[in-house]
């Protein structure tokens, strides 16, 4: 089955507005109403590689899963405390699930990503809920009520973070919030290798949770 | 030349620090968890592995003697200790870390002199963060040491 050609140019669209993993579930369960399991077996033979959580998720739809699993108490119970949150990588149904539910909470994302994205766009999704900085602005966020937030993939083999959060591992901004977490939004192991993403320990981060 | 001993292992002074210990010992200072975690952290986890253990060893001797003596809570209001910024986003009021300043650890070396005050402050105060924190928690106890051995 030969998929659409400009499928890859409307996925990276997606993922670059939406998440990788909210882009990629969207993707599945759109190709999959079309064309069955050999479509997401096609969508992942053909945008998998280029595309990691892309594959993962199709993965996960083959295996019978058809939707992601959002829990965000974890996360909103390792926010306790913090009244201003800076996030680094975007995936918007998580962010759907977690900000409405943490009211007065200054939350802004960085910009900084290898996709490129309509902010302006992206923004409105979250009807002012949540603004934008660039990579220079992050310390201006520190402070002892600050956390930071990371949207990560991975299973036990390994946990990968946007690129983006190996420019925030350093002492000078570990030591300038109160939390570093990671929320893995797609805790699956990669079955090709994870292009576009980087390898982090967990120790990077003050809590991880799924 | 002198020989001098093979060092340890990083790994050897790594596991003497029990975070707990530090956690309890600031608790005064500290009493909402989230906030002692925080400093606790830096301490603990930031810096040169040789220097997280030191401020471990004297943080805890501080401490034994402060139970010993039954160290005193600070009368006064604790001075703010500010986050370091680049220089780009220097100026205003800069985000402070949760732990505090004894400033009567100041008053006692500088015997209550302003300017010397100012100075000693400015320099437990400078620095990487792990080195501030400690030196804070340290000053901090040496201040708690002090009133309840002038309450003798």
């Amino acid at each position: 089955m030969i998929l659409p050609p400009g499928l890859s140019h409307a996925f990276r669209a997606a993922a670059g507005e939406l998440g990788y993993a909210a882009a990629a579930w969207i993707f599945a369960r759109d190709v999959h109403a079309e064309a069955g399991d050999a479509g997401v077996g096609a969508l992942r033979d053909q945008l998998g590689r280029e595309y990691p959580v892309l594959d993962a998720v199709c993965v996960s739809w083959l295996a019978g899963i058809r939707a992601p699993v959002r829990e965000s108490a974890a996360c909103i119970a390792a926010l306790a405390g913090c009244r201003r949150l800076t996030i680094v990588g975007l995936e918007s149904d998580a962010l759907d699930a977690l900000l409405p539910a943490m009211s007065g909470l200054d939350a802004a994302i960085l910009t900084y990503a290898p996709l490129p994205a309509d902010w302006d766009r992206v923004l409105a999704n979250f009807d002012g809920a949540l603004s934008a900085i660039d990579l220079d602005a992050v310390l201006a966020r520190a402070g002892s009520d600050s956390a930071l937030l990371c949207f990560v993939y991975g299973g036990d083999d390994g946990l990968f973070a946007p690129p983006a959060w190996l420019r925030l591992d350093g002492p000078d901004v570990r030591a300038a919030f109160r939390a570093r977490i990671a929320w893995n939004v797609l805790p699956t192991p990669f079955a090709v290798y994870p292009r576009w993403l980087a390898e982090v320990v967990p120790t990077s981060f003050t809590t991880v949770v799924a | 030349m002198q020989h001098t001993r093979p060092h340890l292992p990083a790994s050897a002074l790594a596991a003497i620090i029990d975070a707990a210990q530090l956690s309890e010992l600031l608790r005064p200072w500290l009493p909402d968890a989230g906030e002692r975690a925080f400093v606790v952290r830096i301490i603990s986890e930031e810096g040169p592995t040789h220097h997280r253990c030191a401020s471990y060893a004297l943080l805890r001797l501080l401490a034994t003697i402060a139970a010993r003596t039954g160290a005193l809570p600070p009368t006064s209001q604790g001075l703010p200790v500010a986050m370091r910024l680049p220089p780009h986003l220097a100026g205003g009021s800069p985000p402070t870390f949760p732990l505090a300043l004894d400033p009567e650890a100041l008053a006692a070396v500088s015997g209550g002199e302003a300017a010397q005050s100012a100075a000693l402050a400015d320099a437990l105060c400078d620095g990487p963060a792990h080195h501030v924190l400690a030196n804070v928690a340290m000053a901090n106890l040496a201040a708690g040491i002090l009133r309840a051995l002038e309450r003798r």
